[in-house]
């Protein structure tokens, strides 16, 4: 039978939960030995990136993304979501000088966009319907 | 001037000074894999099925619609241009069903099925947005049919008659005409207060734009809707086009009007459909068609309907085309098709190359319902017209053998070949339902048996206008929905009267 990269991930991570440091390495080399004999070792890139995200869930880690236009202080940034959220934050912060000013979050699926460029085509779309 | 200047730029900052900035939250997911015209996304977690999606890659947006949740993915169709997306491109939810803009203003225009214009007479003003897919009005609004669909057809109104709110299909071979008789049902439509939609799914542009300059020459574009999904649109605009030319219908019963729609063709509909679900990976069937191809279109033809007078008494006909490979209605859309509709128009090539146009075939012919919904006058008259030609089909494949003949059964073939040539009519000539009614009388009276068999149709046309001419009250009579004896012996002398001028 086959199964998706999640079942696998939070398989192995649930094993390796358990035991101790020595037996975590035999943990894995079993998982990879299961992994070549089911054919799906095409797999292991999503399973690390599943295994990751079960790790963060597991300490309580956000990964966010800022979107912005010009430099800004990101431990500030960081510190407020960190309040906010009650969770730690590891905050990616990317330039766009496209969006003039303002600030895009993306926290997981959930977009949040306050930048200038947006208001901007709101206000446009609301003049021209009027 | 000054003054209205001043009026405009403070409406404006009115309107700008009200204008609340907020942060825009989306929920988002991104493209894995994007294939002819379905794509598959990650994310989406509360995604709803029907749901219109939006893709934003570059500055153009396009749309497309969640058909397919699974666990950790949705699949899309899109609708317009998918060679622009990429993987890994954004996708947001927009938490609205798909819809299509309706307003009084469609009428007259050509439009595909997103609304938008495509005979360049400029941009559609949006009333209301109507969901392409509705449940279907329920037991307690309707009523039966009780109001005709002339289609102007002789055979067809006298024989199939079909009624406002019935569903009936038109089925047969390639180029045996079954658009011709929707197009000349539209045609008849002029001042019925019927307003009609051809929906057409996967035709050639060079078709619709054919038929769109006839209904304009005929001045039926007045009352009509074009819905074009071409055959160079996508596949998931051909499978939303039916659906949407419904809603656009549905606006119009709103507001108690009775709307015609003709869905050109549903097999064309099958076929991409098939295309989507296979794509989609949804299990095949029966001629590789999706389980539920039956549904898709059984709750659309369910939209049909006749409403009653507490819930507007709107009415929504539908005719519905199915296109046939050799004759073969035993076929799987055929099938489903004939089993949910109430009644069908079958048209066959033979009739069709021995001239008999339309090539209607009265035997496989029915209307379940249109019966009750018949004016009185023609339902008196041609009640003997559908017994006339079974006898004389009968007789005419026993007179084959060569055999003599007695005096009665020449009589019954030479009255049903009478019959039959009353049933051709050239196409764009729809006939007023007294004309109708006034040489089906003729023929099945045996008024007509002394008329040579070449010359009916002329005997026909010259009867219809000196009616008209001499005694046009005795046709507004039948009009009225009204037969007596009174009015049957008025008709059988005007015709001898007629026969007389002609000695």
């Amino acid at each position: 039978m086959k199964f998706t990269a999640q079942q696998y991930a939070s398989a192995l991570y649930a094993n390796l939960e358990k035991c101790s440091a020595k037996e975590k390495e035999q943990q894995i080399i079993s998982f990879l030995k299961l992994l070549k004999r089911n054919r799906q070792f095409n797999l292991s890139n999503k399973i690390i990136m599943e295994i990751d995200k079960l790790i963060k869930e597991k300490n309580n880690i956000l990964e966010i993304t800022a979107i912005t236009a010009e430099k800004i202080a990101a431990k500030e940034l960081s510190k407020i979501l960190e309040k906010k959220l009650n969770k730690k934050i590891e905050l990616e912060v990317n330039i766009d000088k496209e969006i003039i000013a303002g600030l895009i979050l993306k926290i997981n699926d959930l977009l949040i966009d306050g930048s200038v460029k947006t208001q901007l085509k709101l206000l446009n779309n609301k003049l021209s319907n009027n | 001037m000054s003054e209205v200047k001043d009026q405009i730029i403070d409406l404006l900052k009115k309107q700008i000074a009200d204008f609340k900035a907020e942060a825009e939250v989306a929920e988002t997911g991104q493209v894995l894999q994007i294939k002819d015209g379905v794509a598959s996304i990650t994310g989406l977690k509360n995604a709803m099925s029907q749901e219109m999606l939006e893709f934003s890659s570059g500055k153009e947006k396009v749309y497309g619609v969640a058909l397919n949740l699974d666990e950790d993915q949705v699949g899309a169709m899109i609708m317009g241009d998918f060679e622009k997306i990429k993987e890994g491109d954004t996708v947001k939810r927009t938490k609205k069903i798909l819809s299509v803009p309706v307003s009084e203003k469609i009428i007259g225009r050509v439009i595909n099925p997103l609304g938008v214009p495509l005979d360049g007479k400029g941009e559609i003003e949006a009333d209301k947005h109507y969901p392409v897919e509705k449940i279907a009005p329920g037991v307690i609004t309707r009523q039966s049919v009780s109001v005709p669909v002339q289609t102007g057809i002789k055979a067809i109104d006298a024989m199939i008659p079909i009624g406002r709110g019935q569903r009936e299909l038109i089925i047969g071979d390639r180029q045996t005409g079954k658009t011709a008789l929707a197009i000349d049902t539209i045609i008849n439509q002029k001042g019925k207060n019927l307003i009609c939609i051809y929906v057409a799914i996967a035709q050639k542009e060079s078709k619709v734009a054919r038929l769109v300059k006839k209904l304009e020459e005929y001045g039926a574009m007045e009352h009509t809707i074009v819905v074009s999904a071409s055959s160079s649109e996508s596949a998931a605009l051909h499978y939303i086009a039916p659906y949407a030319g419904c809603a656009m219908g549905e606006y119009f019963i709103d507001q108690g009007k009775d709307v015609l729609v003709i869905y050109d063709d549903l097999s064309k509909h099958a076929a991409a459909y098939r295309q989507i679900s296979l794509i989609l990976k949804r299990p095949p069937g029966r001629e590789a068609y999706p389980g539920d191809i039956f549904y898709s279109h059984s709750r659309l033809l369910e939209r049909a309907c006749r409403l009653n007078e507490k819930y507007g008494g709107g009415s929504l006909t539908a005719l519905p085309i199915i296109e046939t490979q050799a004759g073969d209605i035993s076929a799987y859309i055929p099938t489903n098709v004939i089993s949910i509709t109430d009644g069908q128009i079958f048209l066959e090539s033979d009739l069709f190359y021995q001239g008999i146009r339309p090539a209607l075939n009265v035997g496989l012919s029915v209307s379940r319902v249109g019966s009750s919904a018949q004016l009185k006058p023609m339902k008196k008259v041609a009640g003997k017209m559908r017994l006339d030609l079974a006898q004389y089909r009968e007789l005419a494949a026993f007179a084959q053998f060569g055999s003599d003949l007695d005096e009665t059964t020449k009589k019954q073939l030479e009255r049903g070949k009478r019959t039959v040539e009353l049933t051709k009519q050239p196409q764009y000539e729809p006939v007023p339902v007294a004309d109708q009614v006034l040489a089906i009388y003729a023929v099945t009276n045996g008024l007509m048996d002394d008329v040579d068999v070449e010359k009916i149709r002329d005997f026909e046309k010259e009867l219809v206008k000196y009616v008209n001419q001499t005694n046009k009250a005795l046709l507004e009579k039948i009009v009225a929905n009204n037969w007596d004896d009174a009015i049957e012996k008025g008709l059988k002398k005007v015709i001898e009267d007629f026969k007389q001028t002609r000695k």
